[in-house]
């Protein structure tokens, strides 16, 4: 393991002595250089997949009327230690973090792929129909699902840490066939 | 021999997912749900809970002549009514009926006798969205072209005439008292 090593030396010296070291006082920074790493959470921690649900009212169905999406507040928990605060209710916290070794930046990228459709029986809804809008951090400004398997959220070089609240909205502007539709988005953090 | 093969998966088990070994690369997944209603929307004239009325005025010198009369009162101007019918379960059937029980438009007087419904016409401005056919009796129907399976999204106008090709005594026929047999509705009915 390197270490970098700060030392601070702060010298006071009395008035009329000058010249002469009356106090002395040090201060010592060490950085540890660990492995590099990457690190990903979409939605709520731990092993369970977060849902955003949308339910859409006969009156409004295919008027372009957007429809907001709703979720639990695991999946826009707080990412300690960093983002301590909770994103706003029934938003999704999208966090990514990228390490590097000194000497040795790298650029970290996120994708998502959106490629696919929300499925019905035989019917399905493309997730073009979906878009979202950025209300915690830059990082992901507000957006549309374009229907790419790789479309680009962000990237940064390392080391850096970032986080933002998503709110996802359902367009509204087709009408669809009644049923109750699922379907799965793939968020892709990758550093060379 | 021994042939070893590794993969190098995205790793997604627990959030946040994290990838110690380059080239680096974690996924995380995110759930979409989305509940659709089946609806079945509908409108013949003015949005909402006005019943418009299309008026036609016959002057004495045309009376009987054949020439078509033009209306007015229609929410898309003159003798015209904006159409529009969205359902999503299936196709949609457009049934006509009337006021008049079988008889014609009256004056409210039975000595007076009767408009037919033949002497009505409706044409439309959407092949995809056809009017149906007004008669004494009631119950013609149309359907309009699905977009889609089991999807109508469709909007026309509908322009109605007086044909003019009888020739009635004087008097007011139809109008807003139903009574007198000239009140239309449509009725929209999908599956």
């Amino acid at each position: 393991m390197s270490r970098l090593r700060i030392v601070l030396a702060v010298f006071a010296a009395a008035a009329g002595t000058i010249g002469v070291v009356r106090d002395a006082r040090a201060l010592t920074v060490n950085v540890g250089n660990g492995a590099a790493e990457i690190a990903l959470r979409v939605g709520a921690p731990g092993a369970a997949i977060s849902t955003v649900n949308f339910v859409v009212a006969a009156a409004t169905a295919g008027t372009g009327a957007p429809v907001l999406g709703t979720t639990n507040a695991a999946a826009g928990s707080a990412q300690a230690p960093n983002f301590g605060a909770a994103c706003a209710a029934n938003n999704v916290r999208v966090w990514a973090r990228a390490r590097s070794t000194v000497g040795n930046a790298r650029t970290a990228t996120l994708t998502v792929n959106g490629s696919g459709s929300l499925v019905s029986g035989a019917n399905t809804i493309p997730f073009t129909d979906f878009d979202w809008i950025t209300s915690g951090g830059a990082e992901i400004a507000s957006g549309a699902f374009s229907g790419a398997a790789t479309q680009n959220l962000l990237s940064f070089q390392n080391s850096r840490e970032v986080s933002v609240c998503l709110r996802y909205r359902f367009l509204n502007t087709t009408v669809y066939p009644a049923g109750t539709y699922t379907g799965q988005v793939i968020f892709n953090f990758q550093m060379p | 021999m021994l042939a070893l093969c590794v993969l190098a998966l995205p790793v997604r088990s627990e959030q946040p997912a994290t990838d110690t070994v380059a080239p680096f690369n974690v996924s995380a997944r995110l759930n979409f749900s989305l509940t659709y209603p089946g609806f079945l929307r509908f409108r013949v004239g003015t949005a909402g809970g006005t019943v418009d009325t299309i008026g036609f005025t016959v002057p004495a010198a045309t009376v009987g002549s054949s020439v078509p009369v033009a209306g007015t009162g229609g929410d898309a101007g003159g003798s015209s009514a904006n159409v529009q019918v969205v359902g999503n379960n299936g196709q949609v059937t457009i049934t006509a009926t009337n006021s008049s029980g079988g008889l014609g438009i009256g004056t409210g007087t039975a000595s007076d006798g009767r408009i037919n419904y033949n002497q009505i016409s409706t044409a439309t401005s959407s092949a995809q969205l056809p009017a149906p056919v007004l008669t004494n009796a009631g119950g013609t129907t149309v359907q309009p072209t699905l977009n889609a399976p089991l999807v109508t999204q469709r909007t026309a106008v509908w322009t109605y005439a007086y044909l003019n090709q009888t020739i009635p005594s004087a008097g007011t026929y139809g109008g807003a008292v139903a009574a007198r047999g000239g009140r239309v509705t449509y009725t929209a009915t999908m599956p």
